[in-house]
């Protein structure tokens, strides 16, 4: 038995360092494959490459989409690469968005696509309307526009198959699983990983006042309700009860001078703003949790 | 990071008063002090940026200074010719022009051009170029501009179409082909691979472009450790400066002498990125560190800078395709027809009123608009300042439809 437990330590061990070395060979091998996503797409039929392949990082995406790159950078951004094709007498413009992880590409698609309108014959994450395929594949966020509603649809249907088929597939998740299911109205579901997202929804003050960020993300979804206001529901998720904690102290100090607040008997944080908009805060273990009628 | 299950709140909205009280615990001074409207705690005001508004404010106007003569007046004009089969028609566009430019000014095309402009003029042309091949400014547009200009007598060696990067004028289609006889300038240049943006002395290769005597100071803001910026070097290669100072373009402080602007119509989150801030955030370098702390606030102040606020006397938003969500860069699920030019002279009503209508496209689209005040604070305060007018019940606005 002592035996057997030596080798298991020494095979641990190996197997260790072996991953040390491993690691940043297949981080490296992840971050250098989003142009080999691009290579033989012009076998795609119809399709030309038309001028180079254009490269932005997160220290020059806002030269591309100026005021835009700001919501990317806060979900985390990495890379955007960016390749014209000729088809048909028209240009197609593919965008390959890597984000930081999946949560990252998952929240900025989300933000991105709107009311969907999908294809039955594509089982990706994704949006089609007359101009643009928008999707979502692990940390990826692809979008395929045509300059022109004339140029075929299949060229851009050839384009998303080919390209989905080279990006792995990514341990996808249910992010939303801790919210009720029960009267969730459909595609009203966000994620938000900084205050530029989150005031898509609401504003409740100019910080970051639940402190959003690379740890600290939070899922949203709008519930049917008996009044004429449906219910938008909010859960901060914290790496552990400290922060979270600290966070909720600081609410009621950081929150928008708009915005009236008082403390229930229970502890959680009651609010009103001047449209008359309603909130309840409310302090669980290692989370936040926000109930909104927005009118 | 474990996910714990939403535990189950009282539906908020089944509360009716009594229910509020007995729940949060009626007697309770703050929980009264909320029901009754009065305040009981309020954060402290976020402290104020200092800037050199008050440099800019100190200066006499100029007889074409904003809000230039049609304060408060806004026209929209729609032709559904004007974009069919997503086909632009440049014939209808220049007709549109003409009726927005008549309805605003009260006069012909050549009393217009007098009222605004004169022959010895050097006009600059501000486009967005940002979104091509979707949502950027039209070159037809911008033809519609030039043409009223040279037939006015403006030599077209005196017409510049301009942006702040030179490279994505030519991918909004701004290029020397199709617009053969004016200038096409950015203020700058900037190496998408990050490699080739210094000269042999090691400093910008556009840092001659910005004039270091006239600029826009935000006291503490630098540009550094700017969210998205690796380094320093990141910053510089895209903003040249990392000061607390934006220098204006040298060809609005030493070459231009009008500006007519011409933006499109488009979001950017829960605000518009329109006629304010094509010129607000175009017209210098070193924007980057701004947008956190004083984002539309620059669109009001960077404009009352005499070098803005004394020349601009046209504003036309192109909406002939209109973007309503997912701006500011182009976003094909929000793009929509508009088939519409805005025409003012004041920027801060035209923009106010733009603001109002995409607000009810994205509304009607089933968008959950956030409409907190700070979306649109920054156009009252140009009110304040004199600049427009942005109250709603002062904006005489009319659309002429065909």
């Amino acid at each position: 038995m002592e035996e057997f437990h030596k080798t298991s330590r020494i095979t641990s061990s190996i197997f260790r360092v072996v991953c040390s070395f491993l690691f940043p060979i297949a981080l490296t091998v992840a971050q250098s494959s989003s142009s080999s996503l691009l290579g033989g797409l012009e076998s795609v039929s119809g399709l030309k490459k038309t001028g180079s392949l254009r490269t932005f990082t997160a220290s020059n995406l806002y030269g591309h989409i100026n005021g835009g790159a700001e919501l990317f950078l806060e979900f985390g951004f990495e890379e955007l690469l960016i390749q014209q094709y000729a088809t048909n007498g028209g240009t197609i413009t593919l965008e390959v968005y890597r984000m930081r992880d999946e949560l990252a590409a998952m929240g900025i698609f989300l933000m991105q696509r709107g009311v969907p309108t999908p294809d039955s014959s594509l089982t990706l994450h994704h949006t089609l309307n007359d101009y643009q395929i928008l999707f979502q594949k692990n940390h990826y966020l692809v979008m395929i526009t045509r300059e022109r509603k004339d140029i075929p649809t299949r060229a851009l249907f050839e384009l998303t198959k080919s390209i989905a088929l080279k990006i792995p597939e990514g341990s996808p998740q249910d992010y939303f699983l801790s919210l009720p299911k029960d009267k969730m109205i459909p595609h009203s579901t966000r994620i938000f990983r900084g205050p530029l997202a989150l005031e898509s929804i609401y504003s409740f003050s100019e910080n970051n006042i639940f402190g959003l960020g690379e740890n600290v993300y939070a899922v949203s979804a709008e519930y049917e309700s008996s009044t004429d206001a449906p219910v938008r529901k909010i859960v901060i998720y914290y790496p552990n009860e400290k922060v979270a904690a600290s966070s909720f102290a600081c609410i009621e100090k950081q929150i928008d001078e708009g915005i009236q607040i008082a403390r229930n008997a229970d502890g959680s944080l009651l609010i009103v703003d001047q449209q008359k908009n309603t909130g309840v805060i409310r302090r669980m273990k290692t989370s936040i949790q926000i109930d909104l009628i927005l009118r | 990071m474990k996910q714990r299950v939403y535990s189950s709140l009282k539906d908020f909205s089944q509360m009716n008063r009594r229910t509020f009280v007995k729940t949060v615990g009626a007697g309770t001074a703050a929980v009264s002090s909320l029901i009754l409207g009065n305040s009981y705690s309020y954060a402290s005001p976020t402290e104020e940026v200092v800037t050199n508004i008050s440099d800019f404010m100190k200066v006499p106007k100029s007889k074409s200074a904003l809000p230039g003569p049609f304060p408060g007046k806004v026209i929209q004009v729609r032709d559904h010719d004007a974009l069919v089969e997503d086909k632009f028609d440049a014939k209808t566009i220049n007709e549109m022009f003409d009726t927005g430019l008549r309805s605003l000014t009260g006069v012909d095309r050549k009393k217009s051009f007098d009222l605004l402009i004169t022959k010895s003029d050097v006009v600059g042309i501000k486009v967005n170029p940002v979104g091509a091949p979707l949502i950027n400014t039209r070159p037809e547009v911008v033809e519609a501009v030039i043409a009223w200009l040279s037939e006015n007598g403006l030599p077209k060696s005196q017409i510049i179409v301009w942006d702040r990067f030179d490279y994505m004028l030519k991918d909004a289609g701004f290029t020397k082909e199709r617009f053969p006889d004016v200038h096409l300038i950015g203020l700058q240049t900037m190496d998408e691979e990050g490699n080739n943006w210094k000269d042999v002395e090691g400093k910008h290769l556009s840092i001659d472009n910005f004039d270091t005597t006239t600029y826009y100071y935000a006291k503490g803001i630098i540009g550094k450790d700017v969210r998205g910026y690796k380094d320093d070097e990141n910053y510089l290669n895209q903003h040249i400066y990392n000061t607390e100072y934006s220098y204006f373009g040298k060809l609005l402080t030493q070459k231009l002498t009008k500006i007519i602007n011409v933006a499109a119509f488009k979001n950017t989150g829960n605000g518009i990125s329109m006629a304010t801030k094509n010129l607000g955030y175009g017209s210098l370098c070193n924007t980057g560190r701004l947008h956190a702390p004083l984002f539309f606030k620059v669109c009001t102040e960077v404009l009352a800078a005499p070098v803005i606020r004394d020349k601009l006397v046209l504003n036309i938003t192109d909406a002939l395709r209109a973007q309503y969500d997912g701006g500011p860069d182009k976003n094909a699920q929000f793009v929509y027809p508009n088939h519409s030019l805005y025409f003012a002279t004041d920027p801060f009503a035209l923009d106010m009123v733009c603001h109002t209508h995409i607000v009810a496209k994205r509304k009607e689209m089933g968008i959950k608009v956030n409409e907190n005040p700070r979306f649109t604070d920054y156009l009252h305060y140009a009110e304040k300042l004199g600049l427009g007018i942005a109250d709603e019940k002062k904006i005489n606005f009319i659309l002429k439809e065909s």
